[in-house]
C-alpha cells in the first residue's frame, strides 16, 4: 500500500500515447530511413547531395527545437542563436585553430550546449510568451555580436568567415559532396537515437509531464528545474550540432546567414512537419529546404507568404503535422488490417 | 504496406530533387547557337527584396537586346534565382545554377556574403562569377586567389578614399569626424576615408557607428559635436541619414560627405530638409534618373524608354541605373567574345573591356586591363544645391 504502488497505474495512464512499438517492427523505420539516406549517396550528385545534406542539418535543428518546445513546452523563437554560435564555433576552430571537421562539429555542440545552460537559468523565470520574446531577442542579438570589432578578428566581422576545405574519404571512394552528406547523415543517426532513446524512458516522461502540468510534476517528485535546464542544454547542443554541420555544408559563415527570419523559420519547419514527433523533424527539414524551390515557381517573392499560408493550413487541417498526417495513416492501415 | 507508402513519400521526394534531362551537347557550356544562359541570385523575396531591382533591371535590358535581335545572333536569357539575402541559400542556388539549368556564367549577385559565400564553388567548378553588386575590399584583394570573380561598381572603401583625398585637397586642417553604419559598406568607407586623410592633419578625430536596428543615433551625433569637427562625414541608410542630417545641422552644422546610398533626393533630403542637406558633397559614378539635371541627357532618356517598355512596375532610381550600366557590361562583354564563348575566354575577354555607359557619369569609363580588371573605379564629387546634385568640375 505505498504510495508508489498506488501512483503507478495512474502513471501509466497519464503517460503520452507512445506509439505500440514492439521489437523488430519499432527497427523497421529508422532502418528504413537510414538505408534511403544512404542510398542517397550514390544517387544524388553535387547540388541534390548539398541540398540532401542540409534537409538532414535543419532535421536535427528542428529536432533540437521539437525537444524544447514541443515536448517540454518552453517555445523558443531563437533557435536561430544557436545555429549561429554552432556555425561560428565550428567556423573558428577549423580555420583559426586547425582542428580537422569531425571534431569540430562536436565540439561545437559542447560549446552551444554551455550557452544553452546559460540562457536556460534565466528562462526558468519565464513562461511562454515571455520566453518566446526573450529567445527572439537573442536570435537578433546574437548574430550581431559577430560584428563586434572586439571579435571581428576571429569571426571575420562583417564579410565573414570561409571554412578551410574538407578532405574527401577518397579511400571509400567519397568526392568532397558525398563525404559532406555521409558525415552529416552518421551524425544525424546518432542524434536521433540519442533523441529517441531519451524520450522513451523516464526523461521523456518528466519533460512531457512538466509541459502538460508543471505543479502536479512538481508534487509528482520530478525535479523541475533540472529537467527544463536539461532540456535547453540538449536542445542547444542538437541546434549546434546542426549549425556546425550547416557551416560545413555551406564552407562560409556571416552575421547574414543567421538573421532573425531563421529563428521563425525553424519554428515553421518544427510546426509543419508535426511538433511532438521526432521523426516530424525530417519532414520539416525537409520542408524548410524545398518549399522555397517549389514556391518560386509560383512566384519568385513568393516563400515567406507560403510560409505562413502553410503554417496556418496545418494548424487548422492537420495540428500534428505531417508526422501526424502519416502517423494517422499507418495506425488506421494497422486497425483495417487486423 | 505503411511502410512501402512512407518509401513511396521518400522516393517521390527523391525523384523531385532529380534533375531534368541533360541538354544536347553543346560547345560551350551554357551556349547554342541561338541563345546564351546567364545565371544570376538575387533577394527576390525577403527584408532586401528591395535591392533586386538591380537584377530585374538586368533582365528588362537584357529583353531590349533581345528585341533588337541579341547580341551576335543570340538571345541572352538571364536565369534568375531567389536567395532571400541568405549566403547559405546563396550556395544551393549558384550550385543549382551550374548544375541544373546548365549557365554559362553568373552575374549581378546581390551583396557581399552572398557572393563570398558562392564564389569559392565557383572558381572551383571554373565558372565566371562576372561583375557582384558588392563593394567589398575581398574582390580586388582577393583578384590573384580568385581569378574568376570579380566585383564591378567601385568599392566602398573607394567612396570613402574619395572623400578622404577631396578633404586633404581642398580643405588642409580640416577636423573630421565620422558616422557609419556597422556593415561592410560603413566599416569599408571608414577605412576608406582613412586612407585617403593619409598624414592630412588634424585628420579624422572620432569615428562613431551605429546599428542599422538603433532608433536614434542622437547620442553618436552628440559625441562627434563635441569633438569640434568641421566635417561630418556619413555613411548610413536611408532612415539614419535622414535623423543624423536633422541633428548634424541643428546647431552644429558641419561640411556634410554623405556615401551614394543616402543621396536620394526624394528618400532623405526632403524629409531631411532641403534646406539643410545643401552644400553637401557626395561622390557618385552614374547619373540618377530622377535628379532634374539629367532630364535632357539621352542616355537618360533611351534609359527611361527601356525601362518603360521592359521593365513595367520598377522604380526608375539610382539601383535601376545601377543594373542597366552593369547589363551593358555584360552585353559588350559577349558581344566582344564574338563566337568564342568558353568560359576561359569570357574571363579573358573582362581583361579588355573598353567602354562608354550612357548612364554612367561624364568621365567615368569603364576601362579595363590585366593589371586593372576592376571595371568601375572612378568617382565623381557632386554638390548638392538645394534642390538637385550637380557635378563639381573636374580639375
Amino acid at each position: 500500500m505505498t504510495i508508489t504502488s498506488s501512483i503507478h497505474p495512474d502513471a501509466r495512464v497519464l503517460a503520452p500515447a507512445a506509439p505500440a512499438r514492439g521489437g523488430s517492427a519499432a527497427l523497421a523505420l529508422p532502418a528504413l530511413l537510414i538505408l534511403a539516406g544512404a542510398a542517397a549517396t550514390f544517387l544524388f550528385s553535387g547540388y541534390q547531395l548539398l541540398l540532401a545534406a542540409n534537409i538532414v542539418a535543419y532535421a536535427i535543428a528542428i529536432l533540437g527545437l521539437n525537444l524544447l518546445a514541443g515536448y517540454n513546452g518552453q517555445i523558443s523563437l531563437g533557435h536561430g542563436a544557436f545555429l549561429a554560435i554552432g556555425g561560428y564555433a565550428t567556423a573558428i576552430l577549423m580555420s583559426r585553430f586547425g582542428v580537422p571537421y569531425w571534431l569540430a562539429v562536436p565540439l561545437c555542440g559542447l560549446v552551444t550546449m554551455v550557452v544553452g545552460f546559460l540562457v536556460a537559468i534565466p528562462a526558468l523565470r519565464l513562461e511562454m510568451l515571455y520566453l518566446a520574446l526573450a529567445t527572439f531577442a537573442l536570435a537578433v542579438a546574437v548574430p550581431q555580436l559577430a560584428k563586434n570589432k572586439l571579435v571581428s578578428g576571429w569571426t571575420g566581422g562583417v564579410d565573414g568567415l570561409s571554412l578551410p576545405r574538407i578532405r574527401p574519404w577518397s579511400a571509400l571512394g567519397l568526392d568532397v559532396d558525398q563525404t559532406v552528406y555521409v558525415y552529416t547523415l552518421l551524425v544525424a543517426i546518432v542524434a536521433f537515437a540519442l533523441v529517441v532513446n531519451l524520450l522513451r524512458g523516464r526523461v521523456g516522461r518528466a519533460l512531457e509531464a512538466i509541459r502538460d502540468h508543471p505543479v502536479a510534476a512538481e508534487t509528482m517528485a520530478i525535479d523541475v528545474r533540472f529537467f527544463k535546464t536539461a532540456a535547453f542544454g540538449v536542445s542547444a547542443f542538437l541546434t549546434g550540432t546542426a549549425g556546425g554541420l550547416g557551416a560545413i555544408a555551406t564552407a562560409f559563415v556571416s552575421p547574414d546567414s543567421y538573421a532573425f527570419f531563421l529563428s521563425i523559420t525553424l519554428m515553421v519547419g518544427a510546426v509543419v512537419g508535426g511538433f511532438r514527433s521526432v521523426y516530424g523533424a525530417l519532414f520539416g527539414g525537409a520542408f524548410i529546404v524545398l518549399m522555397p524551390n517549389y514556391a518560386e515557381r509560383l512566384s519568385q517573392g513568393a516563400p515567406w507568404a507560403i510560409y505562413g499560408a502553410c503554417t496556418i493550413l496545418v494548424m487548422l487541417v492537420m495540428p500534428s503535422g505531417l508526422a501526424g498526417l502519416v502517423r494517422a495513416a499507418i495506425d488506421r492501415w494497422r486497425t483495417r488490417a487486423r | 504496406m505503411a511502410l512501402t507508402r512512407r518509401t513511396f513519400a521518400l522516393s517521390t521526394a527523391a525523384a523531385a530533387l532529380l534533375p531534368r534531362a541533360a541538354s544536347a551537347a553543346t560547345k560551350f557550356p551554357g551556349v547554342t547557337d541561338t541563345e546564351i544562359r546567364i545565371g544570376s541570385t538575387g533577394p527576390l523575396s525577403g527584408p532586401a527584396a528591395s535591392w533586386s531591382t538591380v537584377n530585374k533591371v538586368v533582365r528588362a535590358l537584357f529583353e531590349s537586346v533581345n528585341a533588337a535581335g541579341g547580341v551576335n545572333g543570340r538571345q541572352l536569357k538571364l536565369i534568375l534565382l531567389d536567395d532571400g539575402y541568405s549566403p547559405p541559400r546563396t550556395v544551393e542556388q549558384t550550385r543549382k545554377l551550374v548544375e541544373v539549368e546548365q549557365v554559362s556564367f553568373v552575374t549581378a549577385q546581390i551583396g557581399s556574403a552572398p557572393g563570398l559565400a558562392a564564389r569559392r564553388y565557383l572558381n572551383d567548378a571554373k565558372v565566371p562569377q562576372l561583375f557582384a553588386c558588392s563593394g567589398a575590399d575581398a574582390w580586388i584583394d582577393e583578384i590573384r586567389t580568385y581569378p574568376w570573380s570579380l566585383g564591378w561598381a567601385p568599392l566602398y572603401s573607394d567612396e570613402g578614399r574619395a572623400a578622404g583625398k577631396w578633404i586633404a585637397a581642398n580643405k588642409p586642417g580640416a577636423k573630421v569626424a565620422i558616422l557609419y553604419q556597422n556593415d561592410e559598406a560603413g566599416r569599408g568607407y571608414l577605412r576608406g576615408l582613412k586612407e585617403g586623410l593619409g598624414a592630412a592633419s588634424p585628420g579624422l578625430l572620432r569615428a562613431e557607428s551605429y546599428e542599422s536596428t538603433d532608433p536614434s543615433v542622437d547620442s553618436q551625433i552628440v559625441s562627434l559635436q563635441s569633438t569640434g569637427a568641421d566635417v561630418l562625414a556619413l555613411s548610413c541608410n536611408p532612415k539614419t541619414s535622414v535623423q543624423a542630417i536633422r541633428k548634424s545641422q541643428d546647431t552644429w552644422r558641419p561640411q556634410m560627405f554623405m556615401n551614394s546610398s543616402m543621396t536620394s533626393v526624394a528618400q532623405v533630403l526632403t524629409p531631411a530638409g532641403l534646406e539643410r542637406a545643401k552644400g553637401a558633397l557626395s561622390f557618385a559614378f552614374a547619373k540618377d534618373p530622377t535628379s532634374p539635371a539629367w532630364a535632357n541627357d539621352p542616355g537618360v532618356r533611351d534609359f527611361n524608354a527601356m525601362m518603360d517598355k521592359f521593365g513595367a512596375g520598377l522604380p526608375h532610381d539610382a539601383l535601376a541605373a545601377l543594373g542597366a550600366s552593369l547589363g551593358a557590361t555584360v552585353v559588350q562583354l559577349v558581344r566582344q567574345c564574338g563566337n568564342d564563348l568558353s568560359r576561359e575566354n569570357l574571363v579573358k575577354q573582362t581583361m579588355a573591356i573598353d567602354l562608354d555607359v550612357p548612364m554612367l557619369l561624364p568621365g567615368v569609363r569603364i576601362h579595363t586591363t590585366p593589371q586593372n580588371r576592376h571595371p568601375v573605379r572612378e568617382l565623381r564629387a557632386q554638390r548638392f544645391d538645394g534642390t538637385s546634385w550637380t557635378l563639381v568640375a573636374q580639375k
